[in-house]
């Protein structure tokens, strides 16, 4: 079969299915051992773990984003960038609308390509600074590396095949490879924080505060 | 024996009518261009991606034992069914506008609909020369 329509047809339902089934099976579990699992009884009230998660999202909330101004701003504009551009990119509405007939808005295009260009340029930060910086070095492993990396090549990718610079197709199929990858090994891999953040948050600030009545950032 | 034209105005109009009519072994029959450039900013606005450029030329000789009806159709006024009339191939864009219009698709999704699913069905059986099922095989940026 040719390769484009493997990777655009039956490979894609395949890494849809791994996230989708993958990433609710986890938080079930999740919960699932959760309640078998011996806990001080948490604070019943809501607001202790709201706040909690709302510290970790919003800039400059907590503590230790005021110590790092620099990789806070970053970071977050990393994460906008890449939450918004694979749902809200042209190129990808279309194929939504294709595929299912579904559509919403896009992007504007000089927008997105600046989004694309900064997801690229922040990518290869984390990466540096996971080389250079002692205290971050010395907790890293080769994985740390690895997924900045295939973060980097899939906007990469993308861009030059927006651009159609390089080869186009070969360019494209590497796109839609790289983005069907991270998307299967989301749920299982450190890259689940997407899922698993807001329940860690969660608990973390009720336990913090019915016994210890403190905050946890 | 000398004889001379009895009528030397009608020589003069068969000699310029033969010479045009044959001329005419070399010029096309067909109503429509070669090539076409889709650009419709007319229908579509600002366009977000460059245009296509579209051979007739190409398609119709490809679809020589299909025939027009392969792509050209419209509309069964008793049955509402898509029906290929001789003689009544028209343009796209002259049925198909921006917006959706009494189960008329949009233009955007005519094209994508007549151009891409038919290249992707030649893909899927094994026809070696498809056309583009990419976004950039089509709208390559010039």
């Amino acid at each position: 079969m040719d390769i484009y329509e493997f990777a655009r047809g039956p490979l894609a339902w395949i890494s849809f299915l791994i996230f989708i089934i993958g990433s609710l099976s986890r938080i079930i579990f999740l919960l699932y051992s959760a309640k078998t699992e011996p806990i001080l009884n948490p604070s019943q009230k809501n607001r202790d773990a709201l706040r909690s998660i709302l510290y970790g999202i919003i800039p400059f909330s907590s503590t230790i984003m005021r110590k790092r101004p620099f990789f806070t701003v970053v970071t977050i504009t990393f994460h906008i960038c890449v939450i918004l551009l694979p749902i809200f990119l042209l190129a990808h509405t279309v194929l939504w609308y294709e595929s299912w007939g579904i559509q919403w808005s896009s992007l504007p295009d000089t927008m997105a390509d600046i989004m694309t260009i900064w997801v690229i340029l922040a990518c290869l930060f984390f990466v540096i600074r996971r080389t250079t910086l002692g205290d971050v070095k010395k907790v890293s492993r080769p994985i740390d590396l690895l997924f900045p990396a295939i973060i980097l090549v899939t906007f990469l990718t993308g861009f030059l095949a927006s651009q159609q610079w390089g080869a186009y197709r070969p360019v494209l199929i590497m796109h839609i490879v790289t983005s069907e990858l991270l998307l299967a090994i989301l749920p299982f891999s450190k890259l689940g924080h997407m899922l698993f953040f807001w329940f860690s948050r969660a608990y973390m600030g009720a336990e913090f505060g019915k016994h210890l009545n403190a905050r946890d950032w | 024996m000398r004889y001379k034209i009895q009528k030397p105005w009608l020589a003069i109009v068969l000699m310029i009518g033969t010479f045009l009519l044959g001329s005419t072994i070399w010029m096309d029959s067909s109503a429509q261009e070669d090539e076409y450039i889709l650009a419709h900013k007319d229908i579509f606005g600002e366009l977000r991606r460059p245009a296509v450029m579209f051979s007739h030329e190409l398609h119709a000789q490809a679809l020589e034992d299909e025939g027009c009806g392969a792509c050209h159709h419209t509309q069964d006024e008793e049955s509402g069914k898509l029906v290929y009339e001789e003689g009544e191939e028209l343009s796209c864009w002259e049925c198909h506008g921006p917006q959706e219009d009494n189960q008329t698709p949009p233009l955007q999704r005519a094209y994508h609909g007549s151009c891409t699913v038919c290249h992707r069905q030649q893909i899927k059986q094994n026809k070696p020369d498809s056309g583009p099922t990419t976004c950039g095989g089509c709208h390559v940026k010039p």
